[in-house]
């Protein structure tokens, strides 16, 4: 069964907390939990018991030729062991090389070598916490250089190569189709159906390129692919709304919530009708 | 095309300003001397300029983010 | 061998292991039964949450504090009155519902406390939390006055005995005793198991770093039962209602310990004030790329601002 929630953060934790009625999961970052010490650790258990919680990584840099860093696998690995989430996810990106630190995601040239580069630190992901992480797509300023496959093809061949399943970030694609120029829709309609297991939604503003930065509502486009993408997808979808920053009231949040939970529904309906 | 040595010289564009303004003033120069092939030399004179500048703007404003925070006690 | 023919200080030995075991056996009665070593209650109603922490009365000033913040009570001083006589019917849950029937008209608040369907409903809730191991069962109470009755048994006897030898040299025996009376009904006070305290600091923990924000007048806040649940009522310091709460239940609204922008709540046991308080420091604003405050992350860029 399809379900939503919200990204957990600290500054609003109470809020959600409050209203875990109309809250069907919670998404934590990993890496503020990485050198929590253990009660803190423990806090998330508690909040485990009491809402579905799932465990999103942004620094492991897995889309890369270069080697994942056993020692951060090895941290993730700690931390799902301790948490039990009901899955782990990180990005498609990179996020240092040669030494340094990018200090955010960025999205790496789109070739057979970073394909492969993903596979193998996905099996060593793998091996290292007990299970591969959902893998989302990110949004970029920039059109990574030295690409010689599109997105939707490079996404693409990363889950066969890898096995994993997608996390499709639906604000990052429709901000790549909008800055560079594709069909957001036909990349969905190009997905293996069965591989989509889980949907971030955002929003964000205009720089002169569409950014992602969530701290805004999740624009009506997003929700049109959110529709597109449960009409399309075969199994069940956990979609987060990731907002980090500039608050609205709860009440907001939830609508927007409630406002997913529409858009599944139209488009599961639209399978069904499809399949008849 | 892609290896650690062309993602480390994309990481240093992105995080290194100077270098980065070096680059923009002659890019294959600088991917010559980094021991690039030619194919990623190429690849890097037809760099999306205004994405560059973009994204290196973007993840600098991420790192100042991500030091303040650690400053007032976050992680 | 009759432990009362011991000498002196054999006899202190005895007394002291006795002492040791007993108060093992009580502390393990009243405080570890039932629990596991994590906290992994499920425990989203903030009146329970309150009843953990602060005992059913505190239970019902949550409940008080948040009905007058939804707009369904009314306060004016030490007194409190439902805004529709009918309103009872708008809440859902047992304590809120005994309340506003008890606010059908104007009433002292400590008047409306003590009303018998009002106090049923919040001693439901502790029924409910030591059913649940989170608070100690009365039993472990029991057990603690026995142990109490026992070491002053004992020591009594020795005196009396010694006394009737011509030995009066019974200073040190007494404060031992003193000193075991002292413990014992120290943890007859107990109210939470460590499950229960686990849970409890676990709360702490999750909404240390929730915001402090200035509650909307006409828009109730969703988190304001739960911050006072957790942290006592003066969480609602910057509540526009916050002098209603403080002329309603003064002592607990003025609670000492208020060091950050939620104070803590000491006022039933110590151990509700073991945790330290916002301790949670672990906003994503800090540490991920992936989400943050003020520039947000994104999870693929983040532009000026």
């Amino acid at each position: 069964m399809d379900r939503v929630g919200l990204g957990w953060r600290p500054e609003i934790a109470a809020e959600i907390f409050a209203r875990l009625d109309g809250i069907d999961v919670v998404e934590v970052i990993a890496d503020d939990y990485f050198e929590a010490p253990s009660r803190e650790i423990r806090a998330l258990r508690t909040l485990a018991a009491q809402v579905p919680v799932v465990l999103h990584g942004v620094s492991l840099g897995l889309a890369s030729t270069a080697r994942a860093d056993v020692r951060r696998l090895a941290r993730m690995a700690r931390l799902v062991d301790r948490v039990r989430p009901e899955f782990w996810s990180e990005h498609l990106a990179f996020v240092r090389g040669g030494g340094v630190e990018i200090g955010h995601l960025a999205a790496p040239p789109r070739t057979e070598s970073t394909v492969d580069g993903a596979a193998a630190n996905l099996d060593r992901a793998r091996a290292v916490v007990g299970s591969a992480p959902l893998v989302e797509n990110i949004a970029t300023l920039i059109d990574p250089p030295g690409s010689d496959l599109d997105e939707g093809e490079w996404v693409r061949a990363i889950l066969s190569a890898s096995g994993a399943d997608l996390l499709l970030d639906l604000h990052n694609l429709h901000a790549n189709a909008v800055n560079f120029g594709f069909d957001a829709r036909d990349f969905i309609r190009r997905l293996p159906e069965d591989r989509i297991g889980a949907v971030h939604l955002a929003g964000g503003k205009w720089i002169g390129r569409l950014l992602d930065d969530h701290l805004h509502d999740v624009p009506d486009e997003v929700y049109d692919l959110l529709e597109r993408t449960a009409a399309h997808a075969s199994r069940p979808l956990t979609v987060i709304l990731e907002r980090d920053g500039n608050y609205p009231p709860m009440e907001e949040l939830i609508a927007q919530l409630d406002r997913a939970r529409s858009a599944l529904r139209a488009g599961r309906r639209a399978r069904e009708l499809a399949r008849v | 095309m892609s290896s650690p040595a062309f993602e480390g010289f994309l990481a240093r564009l992105y995080v290194d300003s100077a270098f980065r303004a070096r680059f923009l003033a002659d890019p294959e120069g600088e991917a010559r001397r980094a021991g690039l092939s030619c194919g990623d030399q190429a690849a890097l004179r037809a760099i999306d300029r205004k994405g560059l500048e973009l994204a290196a703007h973007s993840y600098e404003m991420k790192r100042r983010q991500t030091a303040n925070g650690k400053r007032n006690g976050r992680r | 061998m009759n432990p009362f023919d011991f000498r002196g200080p054999e006899f202190l030995l005895y007394y002291a292991v006795l002492g040791v075991v007993v108060v093992a056996i009580v502390w393990y009665r009243r405080r570890a039964r039932g629990s596991s070593g994590l906290s992994s209650e499920k425990l989203a109603d903030p009146y329970e949450i309150a009843c953990l922490r602060g005992g059913p009365k505190e239970a019902v000033r949550v409940a008080t504090c948040a009905l007058l913040d939804r707009g369904l009570l009314r306060a004016e001083e030490t007194t409190i009155v439902a805004v529709r006589p009918d309103a009872a019917h708008l809440v859902g849950k047992p304590i809120e519902r005994a309340l506003m029937k008890e606010c059908s008209k104007t009433r002292e608040v400590t008047e409306v406390m003590s009303a018998p369907p009002v106090a049923a409903a919040a001693s439901e809730l502790e029924e409910k939390l030591i059913r649940r191991g989170l608070l100690a069962a009365p039993e472990g109470r029991i057990a603690a006055l026995v142990g109490m009755v026992l070491m002053a048994a004992v020591a009594l006897i020795k005196i009396v005995i010694a006394f009737g030898r011509g030995r009066y040299n019974v200073l040190y025996l007494v404060v031992f005793a003193g000193v075991f009376l002292v413990v014992l009904w120290w943890i007859a006070e107990w109210r939470q198991t460590l499950r229960g305290l686990r849970t409890l600091g676990d709360f702490r923990t999750l909404f240390g770093g929730s915001r402090a924000k200035a509650y909307t007048v006409g828009r109730h806040a969703p988190d304001l039962a739960l911050l006072t649940a957790v942290f006592g009522l003066a969480a609602a310091w910057n509540h526009t209602r916050s002098g209603e709460f403080r002329k309603l239940f003064p002592s607990s609204a003025n609670e000492k310990g208020k060091v950050t922008s939620y104070g803590t709540n000491c006022s039933t046991t110590w151990s509700s004030c073991g945790s330290s308080f916002g301790g949670s420091s672990c906003s994503s604003s800090g540490g991920s790329s992936c989400g943050g405050g003020g520039c947000g992350g994104g999870c693929g860029g983040c532009g000026g601002s």
